[in-house]
């Protein structure tokens, strides 16, 4: 099973055998600080996108959208925060992690969120910056945030879910 | 060993055989679903906590302070979440997350995080930087033209002259409530997590009379 998963797919392979994959599996609390860390890294990123998208979509609307928008890099910093953490985590089994359709969701969840904040920055931000802080966003960019919280607190659920499709508990 | 405990132990046992603790333990979804309430709270009560923290700290400067009043129902929705989530979760364990020194330094943690966040609120309200109208502690607000973003982009005048008007930003007491609150928050995260670890090793050398 494994040999064959290995055979299909080298990236995760050569994820498995890389030295941080190595250190990941010699030092097991490397995992384990990793996975607090992870939890901190989320507390950043979901603080900047809900006051962001909340903005977005019109709470509180004292707060001017180019203030509210200044949360922003704390929230890069907290998803780069879980990338680290993340990709920590994967090494340590890469096959056991893809084979789980709880992971799979997530990953696929989180390209969602990342191409919806793509579109936004690309499109949207220059005019919701531009635009008087009192006026209502156009709905494409409610849409946007909208989407947005229903993605990251979803893939909140699906990462939480991993566990419970893991055959072998490591929290 | 825990012989002190002994008064309480039936109320520990009763809790235990409530019917919802009993769905926590023996049904698939119970416990999962439970840590997936307490994810959503934490992000929600901890984000918010954090971002308030974060920008007494300096950071995001430009944001008015009152605008954390309406976002703090966002915190405290979060919180409710995560208090109703949480006792559930004990009531389903009581007998063994009693004892579980990981979790009782968790609970400290949230009840000083909790006590030192109330207390940098009421520092913030006393001072009058709550209020809407209050321009003394509001950075003051320009739009710098020919900018990145091709002008209309909205910055503070100058970092130096915005904390001349606001002192808030700049009083010490305040922000170590600031540093003390992530650091409480933050460990009652590292904490929870651990949890599962001590109950794992007690559960290996036998702390509740074998399995």
């Amino acid at each position: 099973m494994h040999a064959m998963t290995y055979h299909l797919t080298p990236f995760l392979q050569w994820m498995h055998d890389s030295r941080l994959g190595v250190i990941t599996r010699e030092y097991h609390y490397v995992f384990t600080i990793c996975l607090v860390v992870h939890f901190i890294g989320l507390s950043l990123l979901m603080g900047g996108m809900l006051i962001v998208d909340l903005r977005l979509l019109g709470f509180p609307r004292q707060l001017p959208i180019a203030a509210a928008m200044k949360f922003l890099p704390i929230a890069i910093i907290g998803f780069l925060i879980n990338l680290g953490t993340g990709v920590t985590m994967v090494s340590f089994d890469p096959v056991d992690y893809w084979l789980n359709p709880a992971f799979r969701i997530k990953m696929a969840l989180l390209l969602l969120g990342g191409l919806n904040a793509l579109w936004f920055t690309l499109v949207e931000q220059r005019q919701v910056l531009s635009q008087p802080s009192d006026q209502r966003t156009t709905i494409a960019v409610r849409t946007s945030a909208a989407l947005s919280l229903f993605l990251w607190f979803a893939v909140i659920y699906w990462g939480r879910m991993i566990v419970a499709f893991q055959s072998s508990s490591s929290f | 060993m825990i012989h002190f405990l002994t008064p309480v132990h039936g109320l520990l046992d009763w809790m235990q055989s409530l019917p919802v603790s009993l769905w926590i333990t023996d049904s698939n979804w119970g416990f999962p679903i439970m840590l997936v309430l307490h994810s959503w709270g934490m992000a929600a009560v901890v984000g918010i906590l954090f971002m308030l923290d974060l920008r007494i700290l300096g950071l995001a400067r430009i944001v008015p302070l009152s605008a954390f009043q309406p976002l703090m129902s966002i915190a405290w929705g979060g919180f409710f979440i995560n208090l109703v989530s949480g006792v559930l979760m004990f009531m389903a364990d009581a007998n063994r997350l009693i004892v579980n020194w990981s979790f009782l330094t968790k609970m400290s943690c949230v009840l000083m995080g909790g006590i030192v966040s109330a207390v940098l609120w009421r520092r913030l309200r006393a001072a009058g930087a709550l209020a809407e109208n209050r321009s003394t502690v509001e950075p003051r607000f320009a739009v710098a033209g020919g900018g990145r973003s091709g002008g209309g982009e909205v910055v503070a005048v100058t970092g130096e002259d915005s904390l001349a008007v606001a002192p808030l930003a700049v009083d010490r007491s305040v922000r170590i409530l600031a540093f003390v609150s992530i650091a409480l928050w933050a460990g009652a995260i590292l904490f929870g997590r651990w949890i599962a670890y001590v109950m794992d090793n007690m559960i290996l050398h036998g702390a509740f009379g074998g399995p």
